[in-house]
């Protein structure tokens, strides 16, 4: 089940993004960041909303907004993905949702990015991933480094919200 | 000869670094990130530590990507000396600098121990130099020194895409024994590193601070030293690399 996150007031690390980002040719005009949890257990999806909403860890209703169902989310952005080629059990999530809930029943959270670009313009030839998304010593894309992460262009539909599982 | 500390919003440790260099004879000065001198008057560059951009997607990697950066790689390539310390450290691995081709041979990433993040680490540690004639700033070392230093990161653990580099600074114990676990390598550094130079061996990227050197060891740190008759040399010197010609 896939549950995302994103501020409520602007996200400066997709301003600065934004701002380096503009230097490039295909650079999107407007980038938005979404926190990506992937949770693994067997558990309802509202159970699980209502543990994540009451103390999961990852979500403050006073700084986030919570998106598991696809209609939350603007479908006119370019998503990328990245996520860490070994991905890390985020163990304090997956208790704090457990003690929640009052019994084992989510095993893992990983957590990853979605970055969402906004493109104004008509685009002749679509995003190149490494060209702007990977880090190299040339060029200006921070959001992945090929030692660490791994990027994918994804569509909204290829996301399994926790609402629409 | 003046070296440039580079002032990066969010830095915090250019003062520190400032007095350390003055204290080993150095005449420097702070250079904004803003600044749109050509830097061919400065003799050396020191990137100090901090957050800079607030650490904002990866620690170092928006500050990497400022026009300034090209610059220092354009002095890099000249020869001139080239310190990063600690956030100092990530922006010139996150720009390049410290790898040798097009892509990015090497990365700092978060605190781990157990193949769990352990959030920052504030301590004091031991350094081992290797191969250090091969670097102006660990030349003033030889292979068999421990340095005692202070570690203050949160993203501190090197990753490496082929083998060890040829040239650096390992965390030891006070004995002088390298080890890749926790406690010795706090970070879970791949070869316990925690500095690197790059190939030609004029810029060095270092997490730990050897600016703060000056600072007087702990009690327990001189005592156990005492006890095991272990001369520790003061990691200070590094600054000296800015003096060779």
């Amino acid at each position: 089940m896939i549950i995302c996150t994103t501020l409520k007031q602007k996200d400066l690390a997709a301003v600065s993004a934004q701002k380096l980002m503009a230097q490039s040719e295909n650079g999107p005009d407007i980038i938005r960041r979404y926190d990506y949890y992937s949770i693994a257990g067997d558990v309802a999806a509202d159970q699980l909303i209502s543990a994540v909403h009451a103390g999961g860890g990852f979500f403050n209703p006073n700084k986030h907004v919570l998106l598991s169902k696809k209609s939350q989310i603007n479908e006119n952005q370019v998503f990328f993905h990245v996520v860490r080629r070994t991905p890390i059990n985020c163990l304090n999530y997956v208790r704090a949702i457990n003690d929640w809930l009052k019994k084992p029943v989510v095993s893992h959270i990983f957590q990853s990015e979605l970055w969402g670009f906004f493109y104004e313009r008509p685009l002749m030839v679509a995003p190149n991933v490494n060209e702007v998304m990977v880090s190299t010593p040339n060029g200006i894309a921070p959001f992945a480094h090929p030692l660490i992460h791994q990027v994918s262009k994804i569509s909204l539909n290829q996301i399994q919200f926790a609402n629409e599982a | 000869m003046t070296v440039a500390v580079i002032r990066f919003p969010g830095s915090n440790c250019e003062d520190e670094s400032i007095q350390a260099l003055t204290e080993c004879g150095v005449s420097c000065r702070i250079v904004e990130w803003t600044s749109d001198d050509d830097f061919n008057d400065f003799t050396g560059f020191l990137l100090p530590g901090g957050f800079s951009y607030q650490d904002r997607i990866r620690a170092g990697v928006i500050a990497a990507k400022l026009p300034l950066m090209n610059k220092i790689k354009g002095q890099a390539k000249q020869g001139k000396p080239i310190l990063g310390i600690c956030n100092g450290a990530q922006i010139l691995v996150e720009s390049g600098v410290i790898s040798s081709g097009s892509t990015l041979d090497e990365v700092i990433d978060f605190n781990m121990a157990e193949h769990q993040p352990i959030g920052f680490v504030s301590d004091w540690g031991f350094l081992r130099p290797f191969n250090a004639k091969y670097n102006r700033f660990l030349s003033s070392f030889t292979d068999n020194d421990v340095l005692p230093i202070q570690i203050c990161h949160g993203e501190g653990r090197f990753i490496f895409s082929g083998a060890k580099p040829h040239s650096g600074v390992v965390y030891v114990s006070m004995l002088g024994e390298p080890s890749e676990a926790f406690p010795i390598t706090p970070n879970g550094s791949a070869h316990g590193i925690a500095g690197v130079s790059n190939r030609d061996g004029n810029v060095l990227a270092i997490m730990p601070h050897p600016e703060r050197s000056n600072a007087p060891l702990p009690l327990s740190i001189k005592t156990a030293a005492k006890k095991n008759g272990m001369n520790l040399v003061n990691a200070m010197a590094l600054m000296n690399g800015f003096k060779q010609v």
